[in-house]
C-alpha cells in the first residue's frame, strides 16, 4: 500500500503554531498529528509513504519523518505554487504504478477507525471514500450514495441531498485509475475558482463505471483550527492528563484533558482541557483551553512581554 | 536613478542579504524576517534603506532565501516602488561570501558596491568616508568586549587582518557587516570568487571575511572606519534601538485607539491597535493588536496580538512573557 499524505499549505487558521511548523507536525496529546494518522494505517503493509510537500515546509518534513519513521520509505513531491488538492495528487502520478494500491488521507484529517479491512475490500470495488454523518451539512462536501456506491459529490449544498460529509480520506484498489481520471482533469482544464478539485476526479471515475464504496467512520477528527485542534484532543484524551519526558510540576493541578510535552516545567498552576508544548516554563497560570507553543516562558504578573505575531490571550 | 549629486563617485550599487531564520529575534522572526521587524514607528529595513538612498545609488540587489522571498518582494513593491531592486535567490545557506556571490551577473566593471547586512542601523551618511583613498572600507564600531566579535587589526586605520572572536584582540573595533569596494566588480570576480574556489569551510560555509583576507595578501588597502551605529541583532538590541531612536517620544501608526492609558516614554504602536486600560513604556507594540488591562515595558509585541487578563492563551513558540 503506498500512502498519499498532501501536507502543502501555511495552515493560516492555526496561526500562530503554524508560524514556526508545518500543521501536520502540531503535536496532538503528545504526537505529531501526522502521526495519528501514519499510525492507524500502520495495519496496512504501508510500502511507501509520499507526501505533498511545498517549498517553506519539505525542509521540516525532511528533517523529522527520518526520525519519527526510520523504517518507512518516505518521498517528497514538491508542489510549487497552490492549485489545488486534486492537482497535488495529480503531482505524485509517477511514483504510482499499475496495480498500486493507494490511500490518500489530507492532512486535516484525524479519524478513529480499524483500516485492515481495507486489505481484503472485495474486488469488485474500485475504491472506497471515507465520510462521517454531519448535521450541518452545508458547512461540507457531501456524497451521495445508492447501496453503499457514491453516486454523485457535491460541494456544501444547499439542500440535504445527503449528510454523509467527505472527511478527506480515500483508497484506491489501483491508484493508476486515479491518476488516469485526474490526468483527464487536467487536460480538460477542470478548474472550479482557478483551482483543481477532486469531485471532478470521482466523477469522471464513476462516468466510467468505477464503482466507489461509500464507509463511515467511527469518528473523524479535525484538525484544521485552533477550536478543532481544541476538540480532537480532548476526544482523544477523554480526560486523561498525559505527559512527555522530564516533565515538572509543582504545586500544580491538572483538571483533565491537559498535554505536556517533555521537558517542561509547571509551577503554581491550574490546568484545564489545554495544550502545552516542550521545554516551556508555566509560573502561577491558572489557564483552560489553551495552547501554548514550545520553548514558552510566562510568569504571571510578568511586565516583559516578548510575544509574536497572532498570539492572544483573552 | 536618485540621491545627492555625485561628484565623486562611480555608479554604486547596494547589495543587502536578506536570508537566514533570525534565531536571535524569534518568535517575531517565525512570521516575518528580521529585517520587516516594527521599530520606531517604521520597520528596521527603513532605517538602513533611507541612507542608502541619499548614496549615489543606482540599483539595490537583495539577495533572499526561499523563505524570505514572497515577503522581501511584498514589501519593496508596496513602500518603495520607485527603486530599481534586483532580487537574486541564495538556494542553500552555504555562508555569506556564498549569498554575495549570487549578485555577480549583476556587478559590472567600473561600479562601486556597499555591502549592508540587516542587523546595522547606521546613523551617519557614508558619503565622505568612501572619498577616501582606498580600496574598500570596513565599518565597524568600537566594543567593550571585543572577544565577542569579528575584530578589524588595523595599522593607523588600514586593516591588517580580521580574526574572529580572538582570545586575546589586537584591537577594539568590531566588524559590523557593513562593507564598500571601489572595485566591485574586481571584488566579487576575484576576491569572493577565491573563496567560491577555495571549498567551503569546516562549518560547511563560505565566509565573506575571507575574501578581505584575500585582498589583504594583495596588498589592497581596506580602512577599517568606526561609525555611529545601532545593532537589531536581538529582540533585547531591537527594543534598545526603539528606544535609542525615539530618544523619549511615542511615536504611533494610523487609526491608533488609546482609552485611559498612560503611554510612556519610547514606545512605538503600529497602526490600528487599541490600547485600553494599559500601562506601557519602552515598548514596541505591532499593528493590529489589542491590548487592554495590561501593565507592560521592555517589551516587543507583535502584530494581530491581543492581551487582556484572561484565562484562554493561544501563545506560538518562543514567546516569553516575564
Amino acid at each position: 500500500m503506498k500512502i498519499i499524505i498532501p501536507v502543502a499549505g501555511r495552515g493560516t487558521r492555526v496561526q500562530p503554531h503554524t508560524f514556526s511548523k508545518p500543521k501536520p507536525l502540531f503535536k496532538i496529546a503528545n504526537k505529531p498529528a501526522i502521526c495519528h494518522i501514519i499510525d492507524k494505517l500502520k495495519v496496512l503493509d504501508i510500502e511507501e509513504i509520499i507526501l505533498i510537500v511545498d517549498k517553506f515546509n519539505s525542509d521540516a518534513f525532511k528533517e523529522m519523518m527520518p526520525k519519527l519513521y526510520p523504517n518507512y520509505k518516505v518521498s517528497y513531491v514538491l508542489q510549487e505554487k497552490p492549485e489545488g488538492p486534486a492537482h497535488a495528487l495529480w503531482l505524485t502520478r509517477d511514483l504510482i504504478k499499475q496495480g498500486d494500491k493507494v490511500l490518500i488521507n489530507f492532512c486535516d484529517t484525524l479519524f478513529e477507525h480499524d483500516m485492515s479491512f481495507l486489505k481484503n475490500l472485495d474486488p469488485q470495488y474500485d475504491g472506497l471514500i471515507f465520510v462521517k454523518e454531519v448535521e450541518d451539512y452545508r458547512r461540507f462536501g457531501v456524497v451521495v450514495a445508492e447501496d453503499n456506491i457514491m453516486k454523485l459529490i457535491v460541494e456544501k449544498p444547499d439542500q440535504p441531498v445527503s449528510k454523509l460529509a467527505n472527511i478527506g480520506t480515500y483508497f484506491f484498489q489501483d491508484g493508476y485509475d486515479l491518476m488516469q481520471s485526474l490526468q483527464k482533469m487536467i487536460d480538460k482544464d477542470l478548474k472550479v475558482k482557478g483551482e483543481y478539485y477532486l469531485p471532478e476526479a470521482f466523477m469522471l471515475m464513476i462516468y466510467e463505471q468505477k464503482k466507489i464504496f461509500v464507509q463511515e467512520v467511527d469518528e473523524w477528527l479535525d484538525t484544521g483550527k485552533i477550536e478543532t485542534i481544541l476538540d480532537t484532543h480532548k476526544r482523544i484524551l477523554k480526560g486523561e492528563n498525559i505527559q512527555g519526558e522530564n516533565v515538572t510540576l509543582e504545586d500544580t493541578k491538572l483538571e483533565g484533558n491537559v498535554a505536556i510535552a517533555k521537558n517542561s516545567t509547571l509551577k503554581n498552576c491550574n490546568i484545564k482541557d489545554s495544550i502545552i508544548g516542550e521545554n516551556t516554563t508555566l509560573e502561577g497560570l491558572e489557564i483552560h483551553d489553551s495552547i501554548i507553543g514550545d520553548n514558552v516562558v510566562i510568569k504571571k504578573g510578568g511586565k516583559i512581554f516578548n510575544v509574536g505575531d497572532k498570539s492572544t490571550i483573552f | 536613478m536618485w540621491g545627492i549629486s555625485p561628484q565623486f563617485f562611480n555608479p554604486m550599487k547596494v547589495i543587502i542579504p536578506i536570508a537566514g531564520k533570525g534565531t536571535r529575534a524569534r518568535p517575531h522572526t517565525y512570521s516575518k524576517p528580521k529585517p520587516f521587524l516594527p521599530l520606531a514607528g517604521k520597520t528596521a529595513i527603513d532605517f538602513l534603506i533611507e541612507p542608502i538612498l541619499k548614496l549615489h545609488t543606482e540599483e539595490i540587489i537583495i539577495v533572499h532565501d526561499k523563505y524570505t522571498e514572497d515577503f522581501v518582494k511584498d514589501f519593496f513593491i508596496k513602500k518603495y516602488p520607485h527603486i530599481n531592486i534586483i532580487y537574486v535567490l541564495q538556494k542553500d545557506p552555504k555562508g555569506t561570501a556564498d549569498a554575495i556571490y549570487q549578485a555577480k551577473p549583476y556587478i559590472n566593471e567600473e561600479e562601486d558596491i556597499l555591502i549592508a547586512y540587516c542587523d546595522t542601523i547606521f546613523k551617519n551618511g557614508l558619503s565622505e568616508i568612501i572619498k577616501k583613498p582606498c580600496d574598500g572600507v570596513i565599518f565597524a564600531v568600537k566594543v567593550k568586549d571585543p572577544e565577542n566579535y569579528g575584530v578589524l587589526e588595523h595599522n593607523e586605520g588600514v586593516i591588517t587582518s580580521l580574526v574572529e572572536k580572538p582570545k586575546e584582540p589586537k584591537s577594539n573595533l568590531a566588524n559590523i557587516g557593513l562593507y564598500y569596494f571601489k572595485d566591485g566588480y574586481t571584488f566579487i570576480n576575484k576576491y569572493v570568487k577565491k573563496v567560491i574556489d577555495s571549498g567551503l569551510n569546516e562549518k560547511g560555509e563560505y565566509y565573506l571575511t575571507d575574501a578581505f583576507l584575500y585582498m589583504i595578501e594583495d596588498g589592497k588597502k581596506l580602512l577599517a572606519e568606526p561609525i555611529d551605529y545601532i545593532d537589531t541583532g536581538t529582540v533585547e538590541k531591537i527594543i534598545q534601538a526603539n528606544i535609542c531612536l525615539l530618544d523619549g517620544k511615542t511615536i504611533q501608526g494610523h487609526n491608533v485607539q488609546i482609552e485611559n492609558s498612560e503611554i510612556g516614554e519610547n514606545v512605538s504602536i503600529g497602526n490600528n491597535t487599541i490600547i485600553r486600560n494599559s500601562k506601557i513604556k519602552n515598548s514596541i507594540i505591532g499593528s493590529n493588536s489589542t491590548i487592554d488591562d495590561m501593565e507592560i515595558e521592555d517589551s516587543l509585541i507583535g502584530d494581530n496580538v491581543k492581551l487582556k487578563k484572561g484565562k484562554t492563551f493561544n501563545i506560538g513558540d518562543s514567546c516569553c512573557i516575564s
